[in-house]
């Protein structure tokens, strides 16, 4: 989900991501309404709201939605600077930091709210303000290493290229072309996934209260410790390859299960000596 | 070398510019403080509606989600105390502030809340829209205006 980049990325990879990273995202987003009376991953109604709390000359309003739709950019913003000044370095690392920022935001959110909060508006702005860092972190990441393909934390684009790409699934030169159902399939993925996360908080809410942003964050962790298994197995296989007494035993089984017949023998070898 | 100068210089000038604006904003935690009398409440979709509220606001089988105070005086006090006044009785509950400053949460304690949309929040009037889905069809408005309640000590600071 996190190893490759652009376009080396397959649909697989874009799916896992996207629906995973919508689940949390529809999570936080109706946790943030719940708990606090506002949205947290979707930014298109606080620059209607900005507009209308300037029209009112509420200021104090305006400031904090403001600062919430800064805190949103500054999320896209560091998490597309990890992106592009590390990922020659290590690639795994410059996507997996985001998310790691991310879960730090949501984990301060939840304990915070859990065990401190004295339901305050400052303490209410300031963990807004994290949640929306938060989200402009996931959504900065998901839409950088996917070549904008993969954008979770709001529907407007999704739905709107569903619309377009159902209205082409009207002729039939369209219905056969891979790319686009492939597409298809993805944006209905983030959509299901992202109504699944919302329903699926309000349920949590009810019974955990703050402690749901543990379970996001869990979804996190999953996404994190996937690629990190994978790319730890991968090295794994590839020092035992490169040890000439470990030579790979020809089995049937050989040409269908080769990293898993490999592991075995060697073992085999190792517990004879 | 310049081009993380002109950023930072940008940042720091936008975060300068929230702070200034939230400086000259009054916090709706402190404005709402003091004495609000109830002045007046409406209905968007007409009168006709009032009734329904009246009649489930009287109802004991189906908890009232709103409870409308006609003739009201609220005393909104530091720490969240809310004191309401009504022919002589007093009443003591909770509230807090919640969303941007926009969502006024009234709690009576054992799990009831009462959630209004504050519109209008000035020097001398409040304005409250309780927004209903089960008993009201529509949005109900409470009208408030500030009591002066000054004492002369305040006055003359």
């Amino acid at each position: 989900m996190l190893r490759k980049y652009s376009n080396s990325r397959t649909l697989g990879d874009n799916v896992r991501l996207g629906v995973l990273t919508a689940f949390s995202a529809g999570m936080v987003n109706i946790g943030s309404l719940l708990l606090f009376f506002s949205f947290s991953s979707n930014i298109t109604g606080h620059y209607a709201i900005l507009a209308a709390e300037l029209v009112k000359g509420n200021l104090f309003q305006a400031a904090v939605v403001l600062g919430w739709i800064f805190l949103f950019f500054f999320g896209g913003f560091i998490s597309n600077m990890f992106v592009i000044h590390l990922n020659k370095k290590h690639t795994y690392i410059a996507h997996a930091l985001p998310l790691v920022l991310e879960i730090i935001c949501l984990i301060a959110v939840g304990t915070y709210g859990h065990f401190f909060y004295k339901e305050t508006l400052a303490e209410t702005e300031a963990m807004l303000s994290l949640m929306l860092f938060a989200m402009g972190l996931q959504n900065g990441l998901t839409a950088s290493i996917s070549n904008f393909a993969v954008k979770t934390t709001h529907l407007t684009g999704v739905t709107t290229d569903l619309g377009i790409l159902f209205s082409m699934f009207t002729r039939s030169e369209y219905r056969t072309n891979k790319e686009l159902k492939g597409k298809a399939v993805l944006l209905l993925s983030i959509a299901l996934a992202y109504l699944a996360g919302a329903i699926a908080s309000g349920i949590t809410y009810m019974h955990m209260g703050f402690r749901l942003f543990y379970v996001v964050s869990l979804f996190l962790v999953v996404v994190i410790f996937y690629d990190f298994y994978k790319l730890k197995l991968f090295r794994f296989m590839n020092t035992r390859r490169k040890k000439p007494a470990l030579k790979p035993i020809e089995t049937k089984t050989a040409n269908h299960f080769p990293g898993v017949q490999l592991k075995k023998e060697t073992e085999k070898e190792v517990a004879a000596c | 070398m310049k081009v993380w100068t002109t950023y930072s210089a940008v940042f720091l000038l936008g975060a300068l510019g929230l702070l200034l604006l939230f400086h000259a904003a009054t916090n709706p935690e402190k404005a709402i403080l003091g004495m609000w009398q109830e002045t007046d409440w409406k209905f968007e979709k007409g009168i006709a509606f009032a009734a329904d509220i009246a009649a489930a606001s009287k109802s004991k089988a189906s908890q009232p989600e709103f409870s409308f105070h006609k003739a009201e005086d609220w005393e909104f006090l530091p720490g969240g105390r809310l004191r309401l006044q009504m022919g002589g009785q007093e009443k003591v509950l909770s509230w807090r502030i919640k969303g941007r400053g926009h969502v006024l949460q009234i709690q009576y304690g054992n799990n009831r809340v009462e959630n209004y949309q504050l519109t209008v929040l000035d020097k001398n009037k409040m304005v409250l829209n309780a927004e209903s889905d089960v008993q009201a069809r529509g949005i109900a408005q409470l009208i408030f205006e500030r009591k002066n309640t000054e004492t002369y000590a305040q006055k003359i600071q």
